[in-house]
């Protein structure tokens, strides 16, 4: 590559220094409003306009190639960064979303693409060749076709951003003629330009006149946007209204910059508008220093400010409010000031003062009502029977109501505020109960209770029942508070009631094991007198003489019926204690009842009574029960039906009166129950009157016991009878199955 | 010589009176032999191998259940029988399994004279 100097350049030099200024500048005030796309669009410029001069400098056509390509980079951007300032500047910034960006960055993109590579597609250019204007060579170009749709691209994006920026101009009305002026300068320098270029009416016909006319937009651009300080935030209508209002208003921007003010605060503030503006307000407020150092850094305020004037002292309501962008981005405060007459300063005193009033009014009846609840709980504690104390965290009484006092034993307070509560304690409970309280002070418990004895004033132990509440404040324990009452009697009650069903317990309890141990114990010299009597019977030591058999007879007799007590005795403690259960197995009746035929028959045969036993056709071949104790039921009922049935029979039926239940009735044709005595023939002891007789007397037990195996069995026993007629008892039982069948 | 020919039992039982009415009642039968406790009646059990023993289940020493699981768990006495004597009729009714014949103290002489002639042909 080479380079060739020509004079031609030297305007596109200097064009290139005011385009680098203005993106510098604009970049380092980018937070201005269009500042950021100004600064993007210089920059595409400056490459234009870079290309443009080594395009023109190169000597070889291949370099003059080069340059001219690359300086389609600036091209191709200029009018899009043309179109992103203008809807930046008309406050559109909200349409500028990510995919408008791209989506509108498309056609300038491929235009650099196709640039870059037009020597293959043609399509920017279609042939380039070196052209001689007198001693100067340019390169003369044919245009592609894609050169046309970047073409017309490019005047659609300056054309809407020209109309947008002349629809600015119009609206705002606050900005300063030169200021517009500026603004229609850099709209209009891209198309004056190009319409001298197209009629020829250029000093350099060859020579490409747009970026210079970019240069000046960029330029006056700049100008407009930063040459005052008044632009740093979107110009504020100013109209007849705020320089007429009687308010004062004055802007600051966000460095608190005067931006505007208008007439009535001038005044207020005595200064001329022309001077203030763009002054900082510490300046301008010399005099209402004080005011300016309490709203520094206030956005946002309204009060009354007092201002002496010489001997004058004026007051005034102030206004505070931000000033936002469109984007909410703090930009400045407007500041609006009231003067305050006598009269709206007596109104506004009058309404101080009632609200004072009625402030005043209001805390009263609060405070009334608050000393009224206040009286009334006070009342309830004081009055309570129950004690009521409060402790701090450590435990130390910080009150006591009378009750707390009474109970205890003390005669005023003193004694126990500052006192400990463990103190009062019984000594072998303190431990306890401190680790009771610890824990709910650890745990935050909000309640609790406890039992503990106390030590009264007079060394008496009375027993405290407590609900005690952790006192929360802010969720920190301040204290505790208990309530509780004198609980010593119902203790007493609770111990001696104890002690007494212990006691009942006990004896019940020693009862059945007394029964039970002495109905064992006797069994063996049982055994001896029954057996040595057996044996004398026997001759088993020498033959007897008549009587000493009948003496025999009468020892074994009395044997047998103490045999019977025992025995009786020994079921009916088993059953009191709960310790006789049942073995329950499968059974055949019929072999039940054979049991009973062999033991029984004999004796009732003796008697000259009939036997007889019968089942149901309907009973199950197979029952579940206990059959020893079913035994033991028929044997005592029959044995009492043969003992009191002189003539007759005695008759053993097995019947099923529901297919649940099967019953076992032992009738006989004796004496009969009278029917006062149906009562409480099942009570054990009693037997019925004068039916006692040497033959037949028993334990008194028997029929309690039958009835309480049938009660255990799950059934019941019911008898039927009357004097002289006989006696009917009937046994109902379930009829049930092993468990898990 | 005829005294020689009848077969021994065993009374094991600490009243000393129900211990002679057994041996009484069944000596026509039966040579008979006492002892007092269970610990004796292991010992003379090994050294007799009686054909009958009546068993105190309430017992000092080694107890009725302790001699008659001996008997039960020792081929030498596969052909001996057991009278049990006790005056639980609880225990009465959960031991008929284990010994040949369970009565329930006052045993009664007939009853027993006539169980033990039963059982030792």
């Amino acid at each position: 590559m080479t380079f060739e100097y020509t004079p031609y350049i030297l305007p596109l030099i200097a064009a290139e220094l005011v385009i680098v200024s203005v993106a510098f500048y604009s970049w380092r005030h980018r937070s201005t409003n269009g500042a950021l796309a100004l600064s993007l669009m210089s920059i595409s410029i400056f490459i234009w306009v870079f290309g443009n001069i080594f395009e023109i400098t190169g000597v070889e056509l291949e370099t003059k190639y080069f340059w001219g390509v690359f300086k389609y980079i600036g091209v191709a951007f200029t009018p899009y960064g043309w179109l992103i300032f203008s809807i930046t500047y008309s406050d559109r910034a909200k349409i500028l979303t990510r995919r408008f960006l791209i989506l509108t960055a498309v056609i300038p993109t491929i235009t650099v693409l196709l640039a870059l590579t037009t020597k293959w597609n043609r399509l920017i250019w279609s042939e380039y060749h070196l052209d001689q204007q007198g001693d100067y060579f340019s390169i003369g170009v044919s245009y592609g076709f894609w050169f046309w749709v970047h073409f017309a691209y490019s005047y659609l994006l300056l054309l809407s951003g020209a109309v947008l920026l002349i629809r600015v101009l119009w609206r705002r009305q606050g900005m300063y003629r030169w200021q517009v002026v500026a603004m229609l300068i850099a709209v209009l320098a891209p198309w004056i330009g190009n319409i001298l270029y197209f009629t020829g009416n250029t000093p350099f016909p060859f020579l490409d006149f747009t970026p210079f006319t970019f240069t000046i937009t960029v330029t006056a651009v700049a100008w407009a946007i930063f040459g005052f300080r008044l632009v740093d935030i979107t110009p504020i209508a100013r109209d007849h209204v705020v320089d007429s209002m009687r308010e004062g208003m004055i802007v600051l921007d966000e460095r608190g910059y005067i931006l505007d003010i208008n007439s009535a605060a001038a005044r207020m503030i005595d200064v001329p508008i022309a001077s203030v503006i763009g002054k900082t307000a510490e300046v301008v407020f010399r005099p209402w220093s004080h005011v300016v150092e309490r709203f520094r850094d206030v956005m946002e305020a309204k009060d009354q400010i007092t201002v002496r004037e010489g001997e004058e002292e004026r007051s005034y309501e102030v206004r505070l409010s931000p000033l936002k962008s469109a984007e909410g981005q703090f930009m400045g405060r407007v500041i609006m000031l009231r003067a305050m007459d006598e009269e709206a300063l007596q109104q506004e005193r009058d309404l101080l003062e009632r609200r004072v009033q009625q402030e005043l009014a209001e805390r009263l009846h609060t405070q009334v009502l608050l000393r009224e609840s206040e009286e009334r709980f006070r009342q309830i504690v004081e009055n309570a029977n129950d004690f009521i104390y409060r402790t701090d965290v450590n435990g130390n009484f910080t009150y006591v109501n009378p009750s707390t006092l009474k109970i205890m034993g003390f005669a005023s307070e003193q004694e126990l505020l500052g006192r400990h509560y463990l103190e009062l304690a019984a000594p072998e409970y303190r431990h306890k109960l401190k680790r009771v309280y610890e824990h709910q002070f650890l745990r935050k418990t909000k309640s609790t209770y406890y039992e503990f004895p106390a030590v009264t004033a007079d060394q008496e132990i009375v027993w405290l029942g407590q609900n005690v509440q952790l006192i929360l404040d802010d969720g920190q324990a301040v204290g505790f508070q208990a309530v509780g009452r004198d609980i010593t009697e119902l203790k007493q009650a609770q111990e001696a009631l104890a002690l007494s069903r212990d006691q009942a317990l006990g004896a019940s309890r020693f009862k059945s094991q007394l029964l039970s141990r002495v109905s064992h114990e006797l069994r063996t010299p049982l055994g001896g007198i029954l057996g040595y009597a057996e044996l004398l019977q026997y001759n088993a030591f020498g033959s007897l003489t008549e009587k000493q058999h009948s003496i025999v007879d009468n020892i074994i007799e009395s044997t047998n019926y103490l045999t019977v007590i025992v025995n009786d005795l020994l079921d009916e403690s088993q059953i009191e204690s709960r310790s006789l259960s049942l073995h329950n197995e499968y059974f055949n009746p019929a072999e039940l009842l054979e049991k009973i035929r062999n033991t029984m028959s004999m004796l009732a045969n003796k008697k000259g009574l009939a036997f007889h036993t019968e089942i149901a056709p309907d009973l199950p071949a197979e029952l579940y029960g206990d059959m020893n104790r079913l035994q033991q039921i028929l044997i005592n009922l029959v044995g009492n039906s043969i003992k009191f049935t002189k003539t007759g029979e005695v008759r053993i039926n097995l019947k099923r009166p529901a297919p649940a239940l099967w019953s076992m009735e032992v009738r006989d044709t004796g004496v009969g129950i009278p029917v006062s005595d149906q009562q409480n023939i099942f009570e054990p002891f009693r037997q019925v009157s004068n039916s006692i007789t040497r033959e037949n007397r028993g334990s008194g037990l028997g029929l309690a016991i039958t009835k309480q195996l049938v009660e255990l069995m799950g059934g019941k026993i019911k008898v039927e009878s009357s004097a002289e007629a006989g006696s009917l008892f009937t046994i109902t039982l379930p009829i049930t199955n092993a468990p898990g069948e | 010589m005829e005294t020689m020919t009848k077969p021994l039992a065993l009374v094991v039982e600490d009243d000393p009176h129900l211990s002679q009415i057994f041996m009484i009642t069944i000596s026509e039968m039966f040579e008979t032999e006492a002892v007092a406790n269970g610990t004796q009646a292991i010992a003379r059990l090994s050294e007799t191998a009686p054909s009958l023993v009546i068993l105190d289940i309430n017992l000092p020493g080694a107890s009725g259940m302790e001699v008659l699981h001996f008997i039960r768990t020792d081929a030498r006495f596969a052909s001996t029988r057991v009278i049990l004597a006790t005056a639980d009729s609880r225990k009465a009714d959960e031991l008929e399994d284990k010994a040949d014949i369970v009565l329930l103290k006052p045993i009664s002489i007939t009853q027993l004279r006539e169980f033990a002639s039963r059982l030792v042909v």
